[in-house]
């Protein structure tokens, strides 16, 4: 059952275009010249309960723009979003009932208050039974050890503690979509890793729908079973991770060292360099296995050690995001 | 009714939970109580010395005047107390801050208005209060249930006056797009309007102010009515048209801070 259903979502801003100088600015008083953008340009996707898909791009790719007119903060010019068949425009109370949504750049928790003041406006807000709120907390708890710092004013809590805390306060309620827009921007390793394992942890035990967006491909690598790629408003790639690599970059790159300095050429694969006694081939997936490759050589010479290099993910997405403003530009 | 108990159970925790966040600044709290007694005191002082030179005020001797400007203070008190998000309610769109109400379950404007219950108001209120009784005494109040009606309804009906033109103009912001408003400006025009009797303004100023905007419902019209009551003019004391306006007002301001959120666009990426 599709959970999310995005159909021809279009939203368009007015910019300003503004002229030099102090005459510009007066002139500006009375004429303006404005331009019609479009932040996001006809999208459309469905996700299944219980996924987490990442929905990533470049910055200034209608990412946010999306989240929010997903989760009802902002009303799209055109198109129909619906969230468990129903849509945030028409009734926001009941959508973000069943949502929880965290901002990286922005939190929602008191900023005075201990923590877990917090928690209980949100119990109260969420009309959270007593048996139910312990529990969620006491699960939460365990996942993220909040309660070391459930005492202290939120002004005191590092970033990551912060986070957590945000990430906590949007599942008290366990809704069955979350929306985390860069949920581990500026986080240290440490968090990033405590983050994504929570993430994983409420997505297996409550079958809790995710939708994230980000800029660590790490997030992506270790969270997301499916990626949907924007560039300029448009989607440009939607399928699942490996599938992706499997386009973009078909190649992988094996390096042998062998005893002495040979060169011995494969049928199907390229020896793309060969110094002293370091060899590398370049090889589709598809076509031949590292294992068959390395064993075809080593029936030549002898083989000392072997590496095996993958398309750098990063180096992936950035062609992807490439080929997006190529073509369209 | 479910409802109704439901909103009352989170204002409660709201409230509760802005009192707390004020506490944890006590010196703020401190420097307030002394600014405002000390800013309010002055300012009757100021009255009872042109008082003192002149006879009276716009007619008003100084007993009543005491009178007026407590319950003016008093109103001005409890309008910060419950209305002081919507000085900042340009900065509030401009970062986006609107975005925390629209993802929680529940009316805008409730949220809006509970969110800062605000204590540093009553550092306007016991200054106001002080001066309030000085001036029930001197003018020899009768304390009668009546009388008590009176000055509960105009305090309501003053506070909600204040607060939503406040809201009007905060409001303004969705439309401006800019932070600033002009809450300020109208503080200032609500001291002149509800410290001073109107009759020291001239005709068309006191009409202004009775009809086009109603600020001298705040506290002259009702006040005037409650020390010197002129039977036969309304069928109502002023004091019920007071909260009659209030009342209206505030729907009003309501009406708009929805439309303005209809245009409201979040912030940032």
């Amino acid at each position: 059952m599709n959970i999310i259903e995005v159909s021809h979502l279009v939203k368009e801003y007015k910019k300003i275009k503004k002229e030099r100088g102090l005459r510009g600015a007066v002139k500006n008083l009375f004429v303006q010249n404005t331009e019609t953008v479009r932040a996001v340009d006809d999208i459309s996707f469905s996700i299944e309960k219980g996924d987490i898909v990442g929905y990533i791009g470049p910055n200034g790719a209608g990412k946010s723009t999306t989240v929010k007119m997903l989760s009802g903060i902002m009303r799209p010019t055109s198109g129909e979003i619906l969230i468990d068949g129903i849509s945030p425009q028409e009734d926001r109370k009941r959508v973000v009932r069943n949502l929880g949504v965290v901002f990286g750049q922005r939190s929602q928790l008191n900023w005075d208050l201990r923590l877990g003041e917090t928690f209980e406006l949100l119990k109260r807000i969420y009309q959270i039974e007593d048996k139910t709120y312990t529990e969620n907390l006491g699960t939460l708890n365990e996942i993220f050890q909040i309660d070391r710092f459930i005492d202290t004013p939120v002004r005191q809590l590092s970033l990551g503690q912060r986070m957590r805390g945000d990430l906590v306060a949007a599942m008290l309620h366990s809704p069955e979509v979350l929306f985390l827009d860069e949920p581990t921007i500026g986080l240290d390793v440490e968090a990033k890793y405590s983050v994504r394992k929570f993430i994983k942890e409420i997505n297996q035990r409550g079958k809790t729908t995710i939708i994230l967006t980000t800029h660590d491909l790490g997030d992506i690598q270790e969270l997301c079973q499916r990626v949907i790629i924007i560039n300029e408003g448009a989607i440009i790639e939607d399928g699942s991770l490996d599938d992706l690599i499997d386009k973009i970059a078909p190649y992988r790159h094996l390096i042998i060292d062998f005893y002495h300095p040979v060169t011995i050429p494969h049928p199907h694969a390229e020896l793309v360099s060969v110094r002293e006694a370091r060899s590398v081939y370049r090889f589709r997936k598809d076509e031949i296995t590292a294992a068959r490759l390395i064993e075809d050589i080593s029936h030549t010479a002898p083989i000392k050690e072997v590496g095996l290099e993958e398309a750098k993910i990063d180096d992936i997405i950035r062609t992807v995001y490439q080929q997006g403003s190529t073509c369209k530009a | 009714m479910k409802t109704i108990r439901y909103y009352i159970s989170v204002a409660a925790i709201s409230i509760r939970q802005s009192i707390q966040s004020r506490l944890e600044y006590p010196f703020m709290l401190i420097g307030h109580v002394l600014a405002n007694c000390i800013q309010w005191v002055i300012g009757f002082a100021t009255i009872k010395f042109v008082v003192d030179q002149f006879g009276s005020i716009g007619g008003w001797g100084y007993e009543s005047l005491a009178f007026l400007y407590g319950m003016s203070v008093l109103s001005h008190g409890l309008a910060v107390v419950f209305f002081i998000q919507t000085w900042g309610m340009g900065y509030w769109m401009i970062d986006g801050e609107f975005d925390r109400f629209l993802l929680r379950p529940m009316n805008l404007i409730f949220q809006f208005l509970f969110d800062d219950f605000n204590l540093i108001g009553f550092t306007d209120i016991i200054p106001g209060l002080m001066v309030f009784v000085y001036g029930c005494v001197k003018v020899h109040l009768t304390p009668s249930c009546g009388n008590i009606l009176l000055i509960l309804c105009t305090l309501a009906g003053g506070t909600l006056i204040r607060g939503a033109v406040w809201m009007f103009c905060g409001s303004m912001s969705f439309w401006t797009r800019s932070p600033a408003n002009f809450t300020d400006m109208v503080g200032e025009l609500f001291e002149r309007v509800s410290i001073y009797p109107l009759t020291i303004y001239p005709r068309w100023v006191q009409a202004l102010f009775t009809f086009l905007l109603p600020l001298a419902w705040i506290t002259f019209w009702p006040v005037k009515d409650i020390l010197e009551p002129e039977p036969g003019i309304l069928p109502v004391p002023m004091a019920a048209v007071t909260l009659a306006v209030g009342l209206l007002l505030f729907t009003g301001s309501c009406v708009v801070f929805r439309a303005g959120m209809g245009r409201y666009e979040s912030a940032g990426s």
